[in-house]
């Protein structure tokens, strides 16, 4: 009981030390402000990529290859009662908040990929629709289950012109290729350089 | 200001201490904190840094065998899991990831259960012999639906093959023998 009365204790000191690094934590993470409106998500509207370009993110540390595209919708309020699977949170985190589907270009990636290639949660990432040659970049803000790749959220997939249907199935089964870029996180948006075309 | 990360210093120590998953001969342990780590309690050393970063984990299962040769651990996140080994080999701690070797029990799970899998974790359920554990999972499907399944997780400590990029030892842990519940 005493330790676990330490523990809270310091966990409530540390996360108010921490308070000051919140704005800062803000700038880097998200994967640029989307859409303002998650109801009407339209291509290349308003996402960032990163500061230099790809040239900064160096080569990739993770490529899944060409594979099924399928859509999480996480962290997207407007998607609750739609999505059987919808969840409120990522974990992937802005200013405290989860990442909003609709308002994040961001890929999902499972616990052991991450590790495997030395990414985390905030790194960037690209996604490419080989059918059209569309691609975003994004970041990784959430976690998926063993073995799934090819998971984006709505506004990854919009930029790239695939297409889902209003309980996140994906229409006319479309592929897409997810690139991360361990270490990179750190770079922070920039919003000169817009996406949803060939990077 | 120097009193503050004093109080913090103070603090994580004393969380490191509360988060001590010792060996059963006494010499090791698994400490968890912004990393997780296998330390010498003899000396302090961290001898191995078996996860580095516990962003989006929210939980940690240790299982040390019963040799304190080896160490299996389980991290969940909010939708997946991962499993590590540890393993000594002489006098040095090396580390591993379980593979992708759940693909068929995933695909006969998406069979007969419908849709995707969108979540899972997995906690331990005890060592077999000195070289296995037992582990327990459950699947989440997007049709809503869920199961369980276990397998027998192996170190084959002389099946490693190279290094991942995340400096993991590939193909030293296996899971075999899957089946639904």
């Amino acid at each position: 009981m005493e330790i676990s009365a330490k523990i809270i204790f310091c966990l409530g000191v540390l996360v108010l030390a921490s308070c000051d690094d919140d704005d800062h934590t803000a700038q880097l993470l998200g994967g640029g402000p989307g859409s303002s409106d998650p109801n009407n998500i339209a291509a290349g509207d308003g996402f960032c990529g990163p500061q230099g370009g790809s040239q900064a993110l160096g080569p990739a540390s993770f490529d899944s290859g060409v594979t099924t595209a399928k859509i999480d919708t996480d962290g997207n309020p407007l998607m609750q009662g739609h999505d059987a699977t919808w969840n409120a949170n990522t974990s992937g985190q802005v200013n405290g908040q989860a990442v909003n589907s609709a308002q994040y270009a961001y890929v999902v990636m499972s616990l052991r990929q991450m590790v495997a290639s030395n990414v985390h949660l905030g790194d960037w990432a690209t996604v490419t629709n080989p059918a059209t040659g569309q691609s975003t970049y994004a970041r990784v803000e959430d976690q998926g289950p063993d073995g799934g790749i090819g998971e984006i959220s709505q506004a990854a997939a919009t930029a790239v012109g695939i297409q889902y249907a209003s309980n996140s199935s994906t229409i006319g089964n479309p592929s897409v290729d997810v690139t991360a870029y361990a270490g990179t996180a750190s770079i922070e948006d920039d919003c000169a350089s817009q996406v949803a075309s060939s990077l | 200001m120097k009193t503050t990360l004093l109080l913090a210093a103070i603090c994580i120590a004393v969380i490191a201490q509360a988060r001590d998953v010792r060996s059963p001969d006494g010499k090791y342990a698994i400490r968890a904190d912004t990393t997780i780590t296998l330390v010498d309690l003899a000396s302090g050393n961290t001898l191995l840094v078996l996860s580095n970063d516990t962003q989006g984990i929210t939980r940690v299962e240790v299982a040390w065998s019963p040799d304190s040769r080896k160490v299996a651990m389980v991290e969940d996140a909010r939708r997946g899991s991962a499993v590590f080994g540890a393993w000594i080999n002489g006098s040095v701690w090396h580390k591993t990831l379980q593979g992708e070797d759940e693909k068929s029990i995933i695909s006969q799970a998406e069979r007969l259960f419908g849709g995707r899998l969108v979540a899972e974790n997995r906690v331990f359920n005890g060592w077999t012999s000195p070289d296995s554990i037992r582990v327990k999972g459950q699947m989440q499907f997007s049709s809503g639906r869920r199961c369980n399944y276990e397998y027998t997780l192996h170190f084959m400590t002389n099946a490693v093959t190279h290094l991942d990029r995340g400096g993991y030892e590939e193909g030293a842990i296996v899971g075999r023998d899957h089946r639904l519940l």
